[in-house]
């Protein structure tokens, strides 16, 4: 009987122990892929909002060490996207305060400007210089429309999650969303009838 | 209609290039560093009920090409497993002596050094470490633990984070980061300003009657960087001493929030009001100095601070009377006049050092 009991718990123990193995990795596992799907946009926001590479990637990293934080003491992310970039909105508003330094446009090779491939060289330099244009009008912009601009725009996020990140009241995020854009276009100037 | 169709084209035009102009990518081979990096940091800090990995069956070659690969990280996070996460997280809060304080500063803290990136990242690491070393100085001699022999380990350690952060700063000057590299050298020299407040040993030497060799030794250094603060320009040094009061009130105010929760038993009930009202008052003159320094009030914040650490020095004073003497009648009138006098010169001779 005793024998009979003894190994029943043992079975507990090691079934229970099994599981929560089972449960760590699966968390891991999340956290990573999390780190595959999101990594990216979240440099890349960083990286406009900071002007500094160097610096975007520790913040990236930094902020996926602190949604493991945030997990490893229980709490619980059901949303990725929204949550990192709270997170790291919240850290670059809290720890890093320093002023943009560099203009956007010393930052940014036009890896992501696709051309098409049979476009002709002229044409490719116009649409470079275009692009160039673009990134000093939303130097331009006021920090308070630049960050909405990018974070609706470069990252895809609606407006409630915006709202979300930045405390801001949605209806708040839309007509900045709104303003921004107009007042980008104003910056660009007539000449961005000409391209658009 | 038409119209407002015209527009809403317009503005999916300007959509699309706003995209194509603001592609920024993070290198391949960065992004599977950090990546890597990550899945160490989460191996080593398991979710909390859940179980470590010692279980987890690794093969002897990829544990090889694992330790190849990142033998800082690896070894640290070798070494937490071993002690456990629940292990490491309880270390946190260790002060020197304590059995889990090894595994704060050798495990935990060389894991989270491990994490940083940028030499400005690294520099700060360092800095705050030395931070920490300090609020630990602070919270044993309130409780009256601060003996030589842990006095000059925790000199040492801070010794090596700050010549640590030195050299993060000289690959900031070699890179030509003037920003961050004098950034890093305002926070080195209010450390070391911080030190003085702290480590130095005012308190003790004047009631010992002689000052310890290596607390003046200390005291050169930090005034010989601080002079060299100064060369660069009086406001840096300026700057240093009110981020070096700062750096002390915040570990002071920390050492004493600590105390009170830990060894209030210790204290007489007048000497514990006294020592709550120090408390209260270099708290609200510290947060008067936050609010003043985001502000852009420069000499209003160091103002504020420097109130905030004669107030949260006062407090070891009342703690030393109290738990030394008995006395609780006198403490106040006696050791706020002799703090507020000595206090008064010692923040004096912070700032004249510079």
């Amino acid at each position: 009987m005793r024998k009979k009991t003894f190994a029943l718990c043992s079975l507990y123990v090691a079934r229970k122990k099994l599981m929560k193995n089972t449960s760590q990795q699966e968390e891991e596992k999340e956290f990573l892929a999390a780190y595959d799907e999101h990594s990216s946009s979240l440099f890349r926001f960083l990286t406009m909002k900071i002007a500094d590479r160097e610096v975007a990637r520790d913040l990236t990293q930094e902020t996926f060490t602190r949604a493991w934080d945030f997990r490893q003491n229980g709490g619980v992310i059901r949303e990725w996207k929204p949550f990192l970039f709270r997170t790291a909105y919240n850290l670059v508003v809290d720890v890093y305060r320093k002023k943009r330094a560099v203009s956007l446009d010393h930052l940014v090779d036009d890896q992501g400007f696709a051309v098409s491939d049979d476009s002709a060289d002229e044409k490719r330099t116009v649409a470079r210089a275009e692009m160039s244009r673009v990134r000093k009008g939303i130097d331009q912009l006021d920090e308070t429309y630049r960050d909405i601009i990018l974070l609706r725009y470069t990252e895809d996020l609606p407006p409630k999650e915006i709202a979300r990140i930045t405390g801001l009241s949605e209806n708040v995020v839309s007509v900045r969303i709104h303003r921004g854009i107009e007042k980008l276009k104003v910056i660009l100037g007539p000449d961005a009838k000409q391209h658009l | 209609m038409k119209l407002s169709n015209f527009f809403k084209k317009e503005d999916q035009e300007i959509v699309a290039k706003i995209r194509a102009a603001t592609k920024v990518r993070m290198d391949d081979a960065a992004r599977e560093r950090t990546r890597a990096l990550l899945a160490e940091y989460v191996q080593m800090r398991p979710v909390r009920g859940g179980e470590s990995l010692p279980f987890a069956p690794i093969s002897t070659n990829r544990f090889s090409q694992f330790f190849m690969r990142h033998s800082m990280p690896a070894f640290a996070a070798v070494l937490v497993l071993a002690v456990g996460g629940g292990t490491a997280a309880a270390a946190e809060g260790a002060l020197p002596g304590d059995m889990l304080y090894p595994i704060k500063v050798h495990v935990n803290e060389e894991m989270r050094a491990t994490l940083t990136v940028s030499p400005k990242a690294k520099a700060d690491w360092q800095v705050s470490r030395a931070e920490r070393r300090l609020e630990e100085a602070a919270t044993l001699a309130l409780s009256g633990k601060l003996d030589d022999a842990t006095r000059a380990e925790l000199d040492t350690n801070l010794n090596a984070h700050v010549k640590l952060a030195s050299e993060n700063k000289q690959e900031l000057e070699d890179k030509n980061d003037i920003s961050d590299a004098s950034e890093v050298r305002t926070n080195i020299n209010a450390v070391l300003i911080a030190r003085e407040n702290i480590l130095d040993g005012k308190r003790t030497a004047k009631a010992s009657g002689a000052a310890r060799p290596e607390a003046a030794t200390l005291m050169v250094s930090a005034r010989a960087l601080a002079a060299e603060a100064q060369d660069g320009g009086g406001s840096q040094g300026d700057e240093s001493a009110t981020k070096g009061n700062r750096k002390a009130a915040k570990a002071r105010i920390e050492a004493a929030k600590k105390f009170l929760g830990r060894l209030d038993a210790r204290l007489s009930p007048d000497a514990r009001v006294q020592v709550e009202t120090r408390l209260k008052e270099a708290a609200e003159a510290f947060s008067s100095g936050e609010v003043d320094v985001s502000e852009g009030n420069k000499v209003e914040a160091s103002s504020h601070f420097d109130s905030a650490l004669e107030s949260a020095t006062k407090i070891e004073a009342i703690v030393s009377v109290s738990t030394n003497t008995d006395v609780s009648g006198s403490v106040d009138t006696q050791s706020d006049g002799d703090g507020e006098s000595s206090n008064s010169s010692g923040s004096g001779n912070v700032q004249l050092g510079l």
